[in-house]
């Protein structure tokens, strides 16, 4: 009797929970970003860029139509882009093959890159607009990190 | 500074004899040759497009060349950096060393 | 080229030639050449995030955002982006959005211990009102607080303010805006006395000179950056000059780069006016028309507590400096002073006021700042040599000075969050003005904000416990009766003591003095220093803490009730930016479940509050103001029954529902143009609230130098947006300039002809010698403020500088930009980046997990010593706070520059050390 008492408690005191989460209740360290408490110290999760070398990844699925493409490729020793430097443009500065996409070339910058859309929006020209210098600020490079939560955004409903 | 990728293809048998003579070239260095297919992967260094098309030119015209051609091509045009003129003395701004690997 | 990156991209070529001839690169990945559908809508509307305000359009289809792009009719971006706002459309839809307010609960009732349990938006409210009702009886209306933003819509910052402080009588409502530009608000107010800049964004455009300090636009203001970077391609004569305390993407474009130790700014600035001075560059033309001089007192404290009461026993040490400081060498030469010397703080409830001084006076004030003194005291990387540093300080002063060099400052956060934010702002002033750099296309001092309307809400609205809308303050017996007018409210029903700010409202919280707290449109249990206090104080002490959001995060976590916000798409709105632009947009979409408009949330919840339970007799501890009693706001009940209320009246019909408001109809509504509004028909009425709020408010700038348009101009198709003040339809480039501001008086060229402060006693540099006052019409004040060390420096124990701040990536607490995958895998953590040599001697190296500790508490943090983004000069660390698991508000401080209230998140000693 005394067993069957003790084991009918246990039952209870595990099934406790469970019934709170089918009412939908959510304990607050089961919400947000990082799943803890906020009096935890949780240890950062380690992550990786693409060691790939340009020329080697495949383009990266852009998130709507003309949105600016990412970088597929590793850009270590290609930062920083400063005024004297910019060794992105080595490859993607095209403008012969502006808009256009080759198979095995580094995607050519689109007319958009050389027009200057504050003092002559109609001309496209062969330089690269100084607008557009610093690709970092629009185009950037994609880890290996997981999503914290699922965005269900779609630009093809 | 011109960097560019050749592909150079070699007939059977002629590949040692190429690379040997691919790396006598001023600004050229092989990398990667495979004996089975007789291929061969150099960067070549040219100060200009037209030194670089001679440079191929010059490939083209070793002995026992299949095939010579610049697959890819990287180039720094000045004319995007900024124009930066300073004082010499403040022409170091990044001199300091903060970067991992100009500190090691 | 040097060698290592030729070796690099050879490999490159190699290995892409590899893949080419060998490998086969499949097609699929490749990009398809998608285009926009027709069947898409489009609608201009503005970006969510930084204080920039970029133009963009958004496309709707089925009722969801599927596409965004960069406007280019927007004369702020011209069709250009940075990688956050090409995201706006995608922030919306991360799977977590909170849907359905969430109560914790046990057995079915509220229990501060429980887990949140979904409820419906009746009980939301029924038990926000029994919990408001039970505070408001105990403690009165200061028992009750609002923490708001500079993210709030115009129309949302102007309902809270109005339910808040015409309503419930309380002026404890302030905004996170607080830590992001309140020093920038009280150097305008102190300078100039009108609040926010002269210049607008085409300053860029035509200037020589743009001089950063603290201001990391490339990351932080990414589109004005673009257009810096593009003038200076451009016009030869640019230059661009970066101070941090670190080296950051913004150095990466600079000709010249200086990096000073924490707080020194406040002795470069005086080092420049020295050497105006001293150059005998004073234009004095400028200068005698236009400008007086001024100071104040030094020991004004650092804004915390004065009490030691609530601190941790490591925290008592620097607590103890609010109270007496001891001088050290530097300050001492800088104030004029015996080093050591002790000072008590006497000052630090009474840091604003100021006097005039004579020139001779400010002289002296700077005289000690000469090129060895503040070269030797604020050089701020070891690895420099102090020559090379002195020819840059060199410099500097001489681009300032040379004449015909157009010259414009931006600063940001590394002013503004600063324990002497106040006073390095007006020192910026001081130069321009010293040199008659100010107000015109290409010269001035450039006060840049963070936060999407920081400007157009928490500054223009006047959600500040101190403010009213358009510059008037809750303590002057006029500005009440203005507002009290135009609000139809009794006379005397504002309470006149300014309320909490943000940092006190969480002291209250700690303390007991606040226990009902709503906050909205902000994280500020995760962006406030010193979080451990606050945090455990809402979760451990007697209270009820509510949080509107739309993502869950750190405040929802420790809130007792949720309530799930709509998105800026989501509702109508508007947001003012750095350049005084006011813009507008539609509803594009539905917020998802039962999620609402801010708008919407107060409005239903006003309906709860009758005037009989407000309106009465209040008490009001410490209340002491000519015309009322000590400790009590009055009754007002018999005038409200003049005034056609009844007692039973709600704060719905009285604040909102006004007759005026109803007249807007939503539905025949010209600017509508099928756009649906969820505010409109949630609550049930057939009236245009957001209409009717921005109308009102429109009303106390009009005529007073803050004028808006009507509501429908911002909606017409050519308009992006207008700069106020807007003065027969045409907006305001420059203000205090003649030729384009139509409030300066005629002849005058120009005139500084902001009303507050304009009134002043005169003395010497050390004190008042004569308390009549006089009359400042017209004028700016250049002030001169010295060097204070901060309250807090590195020593044996906590042994490095810690500076947080954001990533381009990312926008504030990360709520929004972490659910976007693409942002998150850019960059998925906050690092800490430290110097190799740093972490080599604590046996640390790239990638490692580092303890970070202070004072106030410990976090752990992966160490970046790569250096292609922030390099930091040895003994100094930065780490940016976007990431909720890096918790690194729990190790700053929470000091604050004295005057203003701003938190100073930029310094505070830690130790790092191997986990």
């Amino acid at each position: 009797m005394k067993n069957t008492i003790s084991v009918f408690i246990v039952t209870l005191f595990f099934t406790l929970p469970g019934m709170a989460l089918s009412g939908n209740a959510v304990n607050d360290k089961d919400m947000g970003l990082s799943k803890t408490s906020v009096f935890d110290t949780p240890t950062p999760e380690p992550f990786k860029y693409s060691d790939k070398f340009p020329g080697t990844s495949q383009v990266l699925p852009r998130a709507y139509p003309d949105a600016p493409p990412q970088i597929p490729h590793n850009i270590d020793s290609f930062k920083p882009v400063t005024a004297k430097s910019n060794m992105c443009i080595g490859c993607h500065n095209n403008p012969s093959m502006r808009g256009k996409t080759v198979k095995g070339m580094a995607t050519p910058m689109p007319e958009s890159h050389y027009t200057d859309r504050r003092h002559a929006p109609d001309k496209v020209t062969d330089q690269l607009i100084g607008a557009r210098y610093v690709c970092t600020q629009c185009h950037v490079p994609q880890s290996d990190a997981k999503e914290l939560v699922d965005n269900t955004f779609d630009d093809k409903k | 500074m011109n960097l560019s990728s050749i592909l150079v293809i070699t007939p059977s048998g002629h590949l040692g004899p190429t690379i040997d003579a691919l790396n006598k070239l001023e600004g050229v260095e092989v990398h990667v040759s495979e004996e089975q297919s007789g291929r061969i992967i150099a960067t070549q260094e040219a100060e200009s497009i037209e030194a670089e098309v001679e440079g191929i030119k010059r490939i083209k015209a070793l002995p026992g060349i299949l095939f010579a051609e610049m697959v890819f091509h990287y180039f720094e045009d000045e004319s995007n950096a900024l124009p930066v003129e300073l004082p010499v003395e403040l022409d170091n701004n990044q001199s300091v060393c903060r970067t991992e690997s100009a500190c090691n | 080229m040097d060698i290592n990156r030729r070796q690099f991209i050879k490999t490159g070529l190699v290995a892409a030639t590899a893949a080419n001839i060998g490998l086969t690169l499949t097609d699929a990945a490749w990009a398809e050449a998608k285009t926009f559908s027709k069947d898409w809508r489009w609608d201009k509307a503005v970006c969510r995030f930084c204080g920039v305000g970029c133009g963009i359009k958004v496309a709707t289809h089925n009722k969801k955002i599927v596409a965004t792009m960069a406007d280019p009719d927007a004369p702020v971006n011209r069709g250009l982006n940075c990688i956050k706002g090409y995201f706006n459309g995608k922030i919306l839809y991360g799977k977590d959005r909170l849907t359905q307010p969430l109560l914790r609960m046990k057995n079915g009732k509220f229990d501060k211990q429980g887990k949140f349990a979904p409820v419906s938006w009746d009980r939301a409210f029924d038990e926000m009102e029994k919990q408001l009702k039970k505070t408001h009886k105990e403690l009165g209306p200061s028992g009750l607080a609002i923490m708001g933003s500079g993210q709030y819509t115009i129309q949302e910052g102007y309902a809270a303010v109005k339910l808040m402080k015409a309503g419930l009588r309380s002026n404890n409502i302030d905004p996170n805006a607080r830590h992001c530009m309140a020093s920038a608000v009280a150097g305008f107010i102190q300078t100039f006395g009108i609040d926010e800049p002269s210049g607008n964004y085409d300053d860029i455009e035509h200037t020589d000179t743009m001089v950063l300090w603290g201001a990391n636009m490339a990351e932080m203001h990414p589109i004005l950056w673009t257009r810096i970077v593009d003038r200076r391609k451009k016009h030869d004569k640019t230059r661009i000059v970066n101070l941090s305390t670190f080296s950051n993407m913004s150095s990466d474009m600079a000709d010249l780069e200086i990096i000073f130790k924490p707080q020194t700014d406040l002795a470069i600035q005086n080092y420049i006016a020295r050497e105006i001075v001293k150059r005998d560059a004073v234009n004095w033309d400028f200068v005698k028309k236009h400008c007086v001089f001024a100071t104040g007192p030094y020991d004004i404290g650092y804004g915390m507590r004065a009490t030691d009461k609530y601190a941790y026993k490591a925290e008592k040490d620097t607590q103890q400096k609010e109270n007496i400081k001891i001088l050290d060498k530097y300050e001492a030469i800088g104030q004029r002073k015996k080093t050591g010397e002790s000072i008590k703080q006497n000052n630090r409830t009474s840091a604003g006021k100021h006097w005039l001084i004579q020139f001779e006076e400010f002289k002296k004030g700077v005289e000690p700042y000469t090129l060895d003194f503040v070269a030797e005291l604020s050089k701020g990387d070891p690895d420099e040599s102090l020559d090379a540093y002195k020819v840059k300080l060199k410099q500097l002063a001489d681009w300032y000075i040379e004449s015909g060099r157009k010259v414009v400052s931006f600063w940001t956060m590394g002013f503004n969050q600063h324990q002497r934010g106040t006073w390095v702002n007006e020192q910026a002033y001081m130069n321009h003005l010293l040199l008659g750099k100010q107000a015109h296309p290409g010269n001035g001092a450039f006060s840049l904000t963070g936060q999407p309307s920081a400007c157009g809400t928490a500054r223009e609205v006047g959600t500040f416990s101190h403010r009213l809308p358009a510059d008037m303050v809750v303590a002057n017996p006029k500005h009440r009766a203005r507002a009290e007018d135009i609000w139809k409210l009794p006379a005397n029903t504002l309470n006149p003591k300014p309320g909490s700010h943000i940092t006190k409202i969480m002291r209250d919280l700690e303390d007991g003095s606040v226990k009902w707290l709503w906050v909205q449109v902000c994280n500020p249990f995760q962006g406030t220093g010193n979080a451990n206090h606050w945090i455990k104080a809402a979760r451990e002490k007697d209270n009820f803490v509510i949080v509107s959001d739309a993502y869950p995060g750190v405040s929802t976590k420790v809130a007792d009730l949720v309530l799930p916000a709509a998105m800026i798409f989501e509702k109508w709105g508007g947001y003012g930016n750095a350049e005084r632009r006011t813009q507008l947009w539609r509803e594009q979409v539905p917020p998802p479940g039962d999620a609402r408009s801010d708008v919407w949330q107060m409005l239903e919840f006003s309906k709860r509050i009758k005037i009989k339970d407000v309106w009465t007799q209040q008490k009001l501890p410490g209340l002491k103001s000519a015309g009322f009693v000590d400790g009590q706001l009055p009754d007002v009940m018999a005038e409200a029954k003049k005034m056609g209320y009844s007692p039973d009246s709600t704060l719905y019909e009285v604040l909102f529902a006004t007759a005026e408001a109803k007249k807007m109809k939503y539905a025949t509504d010209p600017v509508t143009k099928g756009h649906d509004n969820h505010t409109v028909t949630s609550l049930g009425e057939d009236w245009f609230p957001e209409k009717a709020l921005f109308e009102e408010y429109a009303i106390f700038g009009r005529g007073h130098k803050h004028d808006l348009a009507h509501f429908d101009v911002y909606y017409r198709d050519d308009v992006r947006g207008l700069k106020w003040p807007v003065v027969n339809g045409k907006e305001t480039h420059w203000r205090f300039n003649e030729k384009y501001d139509p409030y300066c008086k005629k002849g005058t060229e120009y005139d500084f002809y902001g009303p507050a402060l304009k009134a002043l006693p005169s003395g010497n540099i050390d004190k008042i010698t004569n308390k009549e006052k006089t009359k400042l019409t017209g004028k700016a004040k250049i002030f001169f403020r010295p060097y204070a060390a901060p309250a807090e420096e590195p020593d044996k124990n906590y042994n490095m500088w810690l500076v947080t701040g954001r990533v381009l990536e990312h926008w504030h607490s990360g709520t929004m930009t972490r659910r976007v995958p693409e942002l998150h895998r850019a960059v998925p953590n906050a690092l800490i980046y430290m110097h190799a040599k740093d972490a080599k001697s604590r046996g640390l190296k790239n990638r490692d997990i580092a303890w970070l500790e202070s004072r106030r508490g410990k976090i752990k943090v992966m160490v970046d010593t790569k250096g292609d983004r922030s390099r930091m000069p040895k003994g100094s660390v930065f780490v940016p706070w976007f990431d909720e698991a890096v918790f690194i508000n729990k190790v700053t401080l929470d000091t604050t520059c004295p005057i203003s209230k701003q938190m100073d998140f930029k310094k505070c000693a830690v130790k790092v050390y191997k986990a």
